[in-house]
C-alpha cells in the first residue's frame, strides 16, 4: 500500500453528475487489480477532512514495467457528485495534484478458467465492473464470454456502456423510467438471463455485482436461487481505509476458517458476535454467500 | 561546533518515552494496520485499539458521520478480546521494537482489575491507559469517568492489580473536569490523558434520522482542539502528575500547543485517518521548531505559558 502525490491527468465529466479521472500513480498502477480501492484526500485544507474511497475503475501501465516514473502509468476512478468531497474533485483539472493510498482491499477473485461471467451493475457500480471485464478478457487463453447487465434510475445513469462494448462485452441496459434499454431494474435483466436460451442450466458462470446495497440484496437472493458463486463488492462510510478504526462493518455469516487456533468460543452469541467484517480490509469484495442482509 | 539534535525524550512516571508522539487508541488499529506508512518504533508509545476482557461487537451502523471540521463515530469500543490481543497482535507489536500501551476497557471494576492483572502478567506491555471515557457504550467507559467517586473507586482498584505505569484517560464531558482529574490522581493513576471524544450528533434532513444508528457518537478531528487544549491546560495546572494531551491535534504547531499548554506528551488520533504518516510528520515538525528556537530539551518547553 502506497501513499502517493498523483498528478491529475484528465477530470471528464461523462453527464451531469458523473466524472471519470485519471492520476498518475506507477506504484499503484502497478499492484492494483480488479476490485481495489484508493482512498483519496480531496483537499490539502482540513475541510473536507476525512479520504473518501474511490473504486479502480481501469489502470494502465507503463509498456515497460520497471519504467516505474512513466507518466503514462496511471489508474483511472469513475466518481459521482454527491457531497463536498466529490464537489472539490469535480473542479480539479489538469497537473493538479491529489493524495492518494492505495491499492486498498481484497477484490473480486478469478478463477482463469472463467467461461462466462456475468456482470451486474447498478449506477456508479460500474466504476470497479469495468477494470474487471477488462481483466478477465485479457488474462487466460480460453474463449470466453462476458455479459454486462447494467441498471439506472435514469439514462443519465447509465454510464461506459460503449466502452464495455469496445472489449467484447455484450451489454444490456435497464432504467427505472424507460429512457434507454428495458424498463425496470437490473434484477429483471438478471431473471430475463436466467430464463432465455443464453443461459444453460449446469452451465456455472461466475456472476460479479456492484452497486447499491439494494440491489446487491436482490441480487443476491436471484443468484443463491441458482447456487451460482457471486462475488459482490460493497459499498460502504470510511474514515481510515486500512482496517483501523472500525467503522465500515459488515455483518457476515461467521465461517470455519475465521475461528482461529487459540480462541475460545464461550457461547453462541460470541460466535455471531465473531462475524463482522470490515468492508475496507476484509472486502470490499464478498462471497454473496457471507452477507447476512437483515 | 557539531550539530546536537534537540533531547526529545519526555518523562510519564516511570516511563521514558524516547519522543511525546503517541497515537490515540481506536485510531490506530493495533499498529499494524499503519506498518506501511509508519516505522512503528520511531514513535514515542503506540495505544492500541481499547481492549476488553472479552471480545465485543461494538455498535450498529452506520458508525460514522463526518461534520465541519470534524468526525463524529459510534464504534462502541468493538474489538478482539484480551486473548487474542496478546496471541494474534502483541507480537507483531513487540516485534517491531514499538512501546506498546494497551487500552483498557471493563463494565465493572472486577472486569478492569481482571484485565489489569491479565496484562500485568504479559510481557512487552509497557504501561496501560485506562478508558474511562467512552461517550459510545452504556455500560463501563464514560459511566466510571463522569463522576469523580466511581472514577477514584475504578482508578483505585485497578492501581493495586498492576505494577505498570497507568495513565487514565478522562472524557470532557462533565462540568467539571478538574474535579475528576484531581480525584483520579488521589486513586494513584500515574498520569491523565485528555480529552476523549465530545458527544455529539448528526442528522440527515431528507430522512429525519439521525445520522448515526446509535443516534449520538464521539466527535474527534480538529473541530475539538481549542476545548481539549482548554482542559489540559486547567488539568495540568492542579495536578502533579503528567498530563497527556489529544484533541484534535493535525500537525507539529497543533501539538506544541499542548506541550505549552501543559503537556507532558501528546496523542494523535483522527489526523492518522487524513494522513496515515501524520505522527512521523508531527514529530519531524517539533524537531524542527526545537531547533529553530535554539531549544535542546523538550521537557523545558513543556507548560511554559506565559500568561
Amino acid at each position: 500500500m502506497y501513499q502517493v502525490l498523483s498528478k491529475v491527468l484528465f477530470n471528464n465529466e461523462l453527464s451531469p453528475v458523473y466524472y471519470r479521472m485519471s492520476l498518475n500513480c506507477p506504484e499503484i498502477a502497478s499492484e492494483a487489480y480488479p476490485g481495489q480501492f484508493l482512498m483519496a484526500r480531496v483537499s490539502k485544507q482540513l475541510d473536507p477532512l476525512l479520504r473518501r474511497p474511490f473504486a479502480i475503475h481501469s489502470v494502465k501501465n507503463a509498456t515497460a514495467k520497471e519504467i516505474k516514473m512513466d507518466t503514462s502509468s496511471c489508474v483511472e476512478i469513475l466518481y459521482k457528485v454527491v457531497g463536498k468531497g466529490t464537489k472539490v474533485m469535480s473542479l480539479m483539472r489538469e497537473g493538479d495534484e491529489m493524495d492518494i493510498i492505495g491499492p486498498i482491499g481484497n477484490g473480486y477473485r478469478l478463477d482463469r478458467n472463467i467461461q462466462t461471467a456475468i456482470l451486474i451493475g447498478g449506477g456508479i457500480g460500474v466504476a470497479s465492473l469495468f477494470y474487471l471485464a477488462e481483466t478477465i478478457i485479457t488474462k487466460g487463453s480460453k474463449a470466453k464470454k462476458v455479459v454486462f447487465l447494467l441498471g439506472g434510475k435514469t439514462k443519465d445513469d447509465i454510464l461506459c456502456i460503449e466502452d464495455f462494448k469496445r472489449i467484447g462485452v455484450e451489454v444490456r441496459v435497464a432504467t427505472e423510467d424507460g429512457s434507454l434499454g428495458c424498463k425496470g431494474v437490473v434484477t429483471d435483466l438478471l431473471s430475463d438471463y436466467f430464463g432465455s436460451g443464453d443461459y444453460t442450466p449446469g452451465s456455472s458462470p461466475y456472476c460479479f455485482a456492484c452497486g447499491p446495497e439494494d440491489m446487491l440484496k436482490e441480487v443476491s437472493k436471484v443468484i443463491v436461487e441458482k447456487e451460482l458463486p457471486c462475488q459482490i463488492s460493497l459499498e460502504s462510510k470510511m474514515a481510515c481505509g486500512v482496517g483501523a478504526c472500525m467503522v465500515c462493518g459488515v455483518e457476515t455469516k461467521p465461517q470455519l476458517g475465521d475461528l482461529r487456533k487459540g480462541t475460545v468460543l464461550k457461547s453462541a452469541k460470541q460466535k455471531d458476535e465473531m462475524g463482522y467484517k470490515r468492508v475496507c480490509k476484509d472486502g470490499p469484495v464478498f462471497d454473496c454467500n457471507e452477507i447476512i442482509w437483515e | 561546533m557539531a550539530f546536537v539534535p534537540p533531547d526529545l525524550s519526555v518523562n510519564i512516571s516511570s516511563l521514558t518515552l524516547k519522543n511525546p508522539i503517541m497515537t490515540a487508541s481506536g485510531t490506530f488499529g493495533y499498529g499494524q494496520e499503519y506498518a506501511s506508512f509508519v516505522d512503528l518504533d520511531k514513535l514515542g508509545a503506540i495505544i492500541v485499539k481499547g481492549i476488553s476482557l472479552e471480545p465485543r461487537s461494538g455498535n450498529p451502523y452506520p458508525r460514522i458521520a463526518e461534520t465541519t471540521g470534524g468526525m463524529l463515530n459510534s464504534v462502541g469500543l468493538e474489538n478482539i478480546g484480551a486473548d487474542r490481543f496478546i496471541s494474534e497482535k502483541l507480537p507483531y507489536l513487540v516485534d517491531s521494537g514499538a512501546c506498546v500501551i494497551v487500552n483498557l476497557i471493563g463494565n465493572t471494576v472486577e472486569e478492569y482489575c481482571e484485565l489489569a492483572q491479565k496484562l500485568d502478567k504479559t510481557s512487552g506491555i509497557k504501561g496501560l491507559e485506562l478508558n474511562i471515557s467512552c461517550p459510545n457504550v452504556k455500560e463501563g467507559g464514560i459511566f466510571f469517568g463522569i463522576e469523580a467517586t466511581s472514577a477514584f473507586q475504578v482508578v483505585g482498584s485497578t492501581r493495586r492489580s498492576t505494577k505498570l505505569p497507568l495513565i487514565v484517560k478522562l472524557s470532557p464531558n462533565v462540568t467539571d473536569i478538574t474535579v475528576i482529574a484531581r480525584s483520579v490522581q488521589e486513586a494513584g493513576a500515574d498520569a491523565i490523558s485528555l480529552i476523549n471524544t465530545i458527544t455529539g450528533m448528526a442528522i440527515d434532513i431528507e430522512t429525519r434520522t439521525p445520522k448515526l444508528a446509535n443516534i449520538t457518537g464521539g466527535l474527534s478531528g480538529p473541530a475539538i482542539k481549542p476545548i481539549a487544549l482548554r482542559m489540559v491546560w486547567e488539568v495540568s495546572r492542579v495536578v502533579e502528575i503528567p498530563v497527556i494531551g489529544v484533541g484534535g491535534i493535525m500537525n507539529a504547531e497543533d501539538a506544541l500547543e499542548f506541550i505549552i499548554a501543559g503537556a507532558s506528551a501528546i496523542q494523535v488520533g483522527t489526523a492518522n485517518f487524513v494522513n496515515p504518516k501524520a505522527t512521523i510528520d508531527i514529530l519531524l515538525g517539533i524537531e524542527k521548531y526545537l531547533t529553530d528556537k535554539n531549544i535542546n530539551d523538550i521537557k523545558t518547553l513543556i507548560g511554559t505559558l506565559k500568561i
